[in-house]
């Protein structure tokens, strides 16, 4: 049973990732080998419970139906009378406090759920940085997950209202949600910082149909910047020139400045979403990594 | 003993430096502790584990292996040169194609602190 593993691996989490689990915030700084075992027990938490959430989910919608088709058989047991027929009035009851019962873990779940991009993006992040870095060195990072709209990040409201029984009402909210900060000295000295920020639009419409009806609508849209300030010893690296600094195709846009001691990459990327929990693509945030380095030369040792 | 034939790192790779304890029974490099997996096919190094396991991780998996074999599905897909930055390359890695320092060997990668104000004078 999947939600007797979910409690299970909820009671065996220590304190502080407990504490993560009900504020949706961590920051730490630490070494990435240890970040991997902190966030470890929260990553299988996580995946169990939404497959959790999931199964309890398909219970009380199935509970639902069940009681709803029940009702058509209540005249039968009422008729039938006797321990058949008690049973066939029971189970309306039954399927109907079942279905509250699924309902109610269902929401508990989901309030102790914590974004995909922690196990998803974060932690094969932390695993490939791992390798980039001396097994020393500490990795700091902020990670917000209380979600890209939590009434924190609104930034402003429009309304569009033509009165009262007059349609289309128009609600437009923005959110500004910065989730993902991190800085790493890097095995070949260079110092990574990044900054993962979305920037979300609710739209919530309510509208008349030509038949009559009255519909609301709510969507999302979201634009996802992430944002990679490399800093590359020249010493190690110099600036590739001409044909060697190839570009790989991808959508990164890249400004480079060259200091006393160091070549500084800023990179940015740009991705449009649509879901809330769009989970970012580790491979395009790698990209941005990789661009950088694409651009360095070995000319600086010769 | 040798050392560890296993490259660590992702964007530029780097000698592991440890003590090479085991041979992997597929390219009968010497590597590691933190670089092998013993399994059912035997010892291994990370990479070749890598290789043979492709495509069957969990997704939340994320092992030294796995990294390797994400690293070595990158450098493909996205048509990357990592730079490589030790002593000992081998041949293990002629496909990838990589970037050599022309390095002095009696020179050592110097990793000292960088002051935060270093970062920024550019």
């Amino acid at each position: 049973m999947s939600l007797v593993r979910t409690i299970k691996l909820y009671r065996a989490l220590s304190p502080p990732q407990k504490k993560i689990i009900r504020d949706k915030w961590i920051e730490f700084t630490m070494p990435p080998e240890m970040w991997l075992q902190f966030l470890k027990e929260l990553a299988r938490f996580d995946k169990e419970g939404d497959a959790s959430r999931k199964a309890v989910g398909w219970t009380a919608g199935i509970a639902f139906i069940a009681a709803f088709l029940s009702i058509f058989v209540l005249p039968v047991g009422m008729e039938l009378g006797g321990p058949v027929g008690q049973l066939l009035v029971l189970l309306p009851l039954a399927a109907v406090g079942l279905g509250i019962l699924a309902l109610i873990v269902f929401f508990a779940l989901k309030r102790i759920d914590i974004a995909n991009n922690l196990r998803l993006f974060v932690a094969p992040l932390i695993a490939i940085l791992r390798e980039e870095m001396d097994p020393k060195e500490k990795l700091a990072l902020t990670m917000d997950f209380r979600g890209g709209n939590h009434k924190s990040k609104i930034q402003d409201e429009t309304k569009h209202d033509p009165g009262r029984f007059r349609y289309p009402k128009i609600k437009e909210t923005h959110y500004l949600d910065p989730w993902f900060d991190g800085r790493a000295q890097l095995a070949d000295g260079g110092i990574l910082e990044w900054h993962v920020v979305d920037r979300i639009r609710k739209r919530e419409i309510t509208k008349k149909t030509p038949r009559g009806k009255i519909k609301s609508k709510t969507k999302y849209k979201g634009k996802r910047l992430m944002d990679v300030r490399l800093g590359l010893r020249q010493k190690e690296y110099g600036l590739a020139r001409g044909d060697q600094a190839a570009g790989d195709g991808s959508q990164v846009r890249v400004a480079v400045r060259e200091g006393e001691s160091r070549n500084l990459f800023k990179l940015r990327r740009v991705k449009i979403f649509t879901a809330l929990d769009s989970v970012v693509d580790l491979d395009e945030f790698l990209d941005l990594l990789a661009t950088a380095y694409r651009q360095v030369s070995l000319e600086a040792r010769s | 003993m040798s050392k560890c034939a296993v490259k660590s790192g992702f964007f530029s790779l780097r000698d592991c430096g440890e003590r090479a304890t085991q041979q992997c029974g597929a390219c009968s490099r010497w590597v590691c502790p933190r670089h092998v997996t013993v399994g059912a096919e035997g010892t291994l190094c990370a990479e070749c584990a890598a290789k043979r396991r492709e495509g069957e991780y969990e997704n939340d998996e994320w092992t030294r292996e796995r990294v390797y074999g994400h690293r070595d599905r990158y450098y493909r897909s996205h048509n990357y040169r990592p730079f490589y930055y030790g002593y000992y390359a081998g041949h293990y890695y002629d496909d990838y194609d990589v970037r050599s320092f022309d390095r002095d060997a009696s020179e050592p990668l110097e990793l000292g602190d960088e002051s935060e104000a270093d970062f920024f004078d550019s």
